[in-house]
């Protein structure tokens, strides 16, 4: 339910982006007549019976997947273990490069995928490891084979890994103030004008597309919160990917709040936001 | 390998008590001593799942229970099975692991290391089926009645509604075995079994004394009661005073040692109960980005661990 939610908060599409979404689309024949240019962002959600191919892309002449559709958008995966393992390895490269090249004997053609992917899963088989209310039935190996079909370089790449416990019934009732999406939609829209104004001079329009060199020049730490990283380095047992992914998120989060440089509080939610391998993978 | 002793219910070793149980196994395969098969034993079972709480008492009880000589039995699963084993073990006892497959087929796996530590320590492996039967986990609790059935008394540490201790607690209460249960808080699940036991006509047992007296077996004279026999001149008790004074002092010290005044309304927050992120952030009224903020810091200063459930825990 919330990560159909999603599509409501993302920001609005630049007209560039639009371009080459509309022309991925384009190519895949999937393109509506109504909308002969798309100016949202899409929103893909494959079942989870997927086959590889149509996840990256391919054919006698490769068309365009899943993850190409969902350039500039979301890919969102629901029920993540149950995806054929295969399936979720082979989007390691193309999250990271930000392009897929798939070769076959007609033609080798590369299409973007700059897609957030956006996944979720159960704890365990039964569904309640870890809950307070209701006792989970699952043996530890039937959870620790359930967690296995999420490979570690794969979870390393998802950058906030967030645990939410169920929701109570007076919960749903209750009339908290909270923020709304619109709300929230000005916000990221003013986060990512501050990004697309940082980074007019250069080919990339997010904190996502950062280059290690890029990095260093615009994802500039202060004492303090370097010995806090490197603490957190050292304690948590992270990877070198995981720096960087880290920095980016720190990015991101002073972005929406609208600060210059990063500050303590921005690294360290940053980092508390890569928490579920530890609690559950080890 | 060690070898593999079929004992069956003829034999001057197979257990007395064990004959005495209904549908007893015809034949059990022991591995280890078997000297000790007919000696005085408790059991402890509990929980896989088991909390500080019942990891603390485990200990304990096993510790002090495998002083006085008795044999400690239980079923090799992790949890509090593993942990009544070993402490046992701490203090030179001997210890009884029952379990429900053949010695080839040792389960949990992880446990073989434990199975290898118990026959160095002069225990025994009990097992009513042969070597190479494999895991099969229902019949796992038809062992449960060889634990209770081997035993003088069963000690319920911690056990969830209709868990497999309870089934252990059931079969002692057949057998009209002593059943002892250490009482949990009526919130805690680990402890709705427990509980349950108590108002079925377990015993509660708060020391280890209660456990003993009904096993017919002398009280330990706490050191306090002895050291008072030993001297009783008033200046030496005033020196204990202050002793027992200047304890409470460092005791004191220890726990608050450490904790920055940032989070110590955290820190005070889940010192005696475990919460979740979103409870803290409730009670302390506070943000959850706040909030997370502050438990990285706490937990790369070592002084919390977040457990699935996101729940918030001191660490030990």
């Amino acid at each position: 339910m919330m990560a159909r939610r999603i599509p409501s908060i993302l920001p609005d599409l630049s007209f560039d982006e639009a371009l080459e979404t509309t022309k991925i689309h384009s190519i895949a024949g999937v393109l509506a007549k109504q909308t002969p240019l798309i100016t949202t962002r899409p929103f893909r959600s494959p079942h989870h019976t997927i086959s590889p191919t149509s996840l990256v892309g391919g054919g006698r002449i490769p068309k365009p997947g899943e993850i190409s559709l969902a350039h500039n958008g979301v890919l969102f995966l629901d029920e993540f273990p149950e995806f054929n393992k295969n399936t979720l390895e082979v989007m390691r490269g193309p999250l990271e490069d930000s392009m897929v090249t798939i070769g076959r004997v007609n033609a080798t053609l590369t299409y973007p995928c700059n897609f957030m992917l956006v996944a979720s899963m159960n704890p365990c088989p039964c569904g309640f490891y870890g809950s307070k209310d209701k006792e989970c039935t699952c043996t530890p190996q039937a959870i620790q084979k359930y967690m296995g079909k999420i490979s570690g370089p794969l979870l390393d790449r998802i950058d906030i890994q967030v645990e939410v416990t169920p929701v109570k019934y007076e919960k749903l009732q209750n009339n908290e103030i909270i923020e709304n999406s619109k709300e929230i939609k000005q916000r990221v829209n003013r986060a990512r004008k501050i990004q697309l104004e940082r980074y007019k001079d250069l080919d990339i329009y997010s904190n996502s597309s950062l280059t290690p060199n890029l990095m260093e020049k615009y994802c500039k730490l202060d004492e303090n919160s370097k010995s806090i990283l490197k603490k957190a380095f050292e304690n948590l047992g992270l990877s070198a990917r995981a720096h960087g992914r880290i920095l980016k998120v720190a990015r991101t989060i002073a972005d929406l709040d609208g600060k210059k440089e990063i500050q303590v509080n921005h690294i360290t939610e940053a980092i508390q936001y890569r928490n579920l391998d530890k609690k559950y993978w080890k | 390998m060690n070898k593999i002793y079929e004992i069956d219910d003829t034999n001057k070793y197979y257990p007395i008590k064990l004959l005495k149980i209904d549908k007893h196994p015809k034949k059990i395969y022991v591995m280890g001593n078997i000297e000790i098969l007919n000696n005085k034993s408790l059991a402890i079972v509990g929980s896989r799942d088991n909390t500080k709480y019942g990891k603390y008492y485990a200990s304990y009880f096993a510790q002090k229970i495998a002083q006085t000589g008795i044999t400690i039995v239980s079923g090799l699963a992790i949890g509090i099975d593993s942990i009544s084993h070993q402490n046992s073990m701490f203090e030179k006892g001997k210890t009884i692991a029952v379990i429900g497959s053949g010695f080839n087929n040792i389960y949990p796996p992880e446990n073989i290391e434990l199975v290898n530590q118990i026959l160095e320590n002069d225990g025994a492996i009990i097992s009513e089926y042969s070597a190479e039967i494999p895991v099969d986990l229902k019949k796992f609790p038809k062992r449960n009645r060889i634990i209770s059935g081997i035993s003088d008394g069963v000690l319920v540490v911690e056990a969830k509604y209709r868990s497999g201790s309870s089934i252990t607690a059931k079969y002692a209460f057949e057998q009209e075995k002593e059943v002892f249960c250490i009482p949990a808080r009526i919130d805690d699940i680990t402890g709705k079994g427990t509980n349950n036991l108590i108002k079925e006509g377990a015993n509660l047992v708060t020391d280890v004394n209660e456990i003993l007296i009904k096993l017919g077996e002398p009280p330990i004279v706490s050191e306090k009661n002895e050291s008072k026999k030993n001297k009783s001149v008033i200046s030496n008790s005033k020196k204990r005073k202050n002793q027992n004074v200047q304890m409470n002092k460092t005791k004191e010290k220890h726990i608050d040692r450490i904790v920055e005044s940032e989070y110590l309304d955290i820190y005070e927050l889940i010192k005696n109960t475990p919460m979740d992120i979103d409870e803290i952030s409730r009670t302390l009224k506070m943000a959850i980005f706040e909030i997370n903020t502050k438990l990285t810091m706490m937990e790369l200063e070592g002084y919390i661990k977040i457990f699935p459930g996101n729940i918030v825990k001191i660490k030990e």
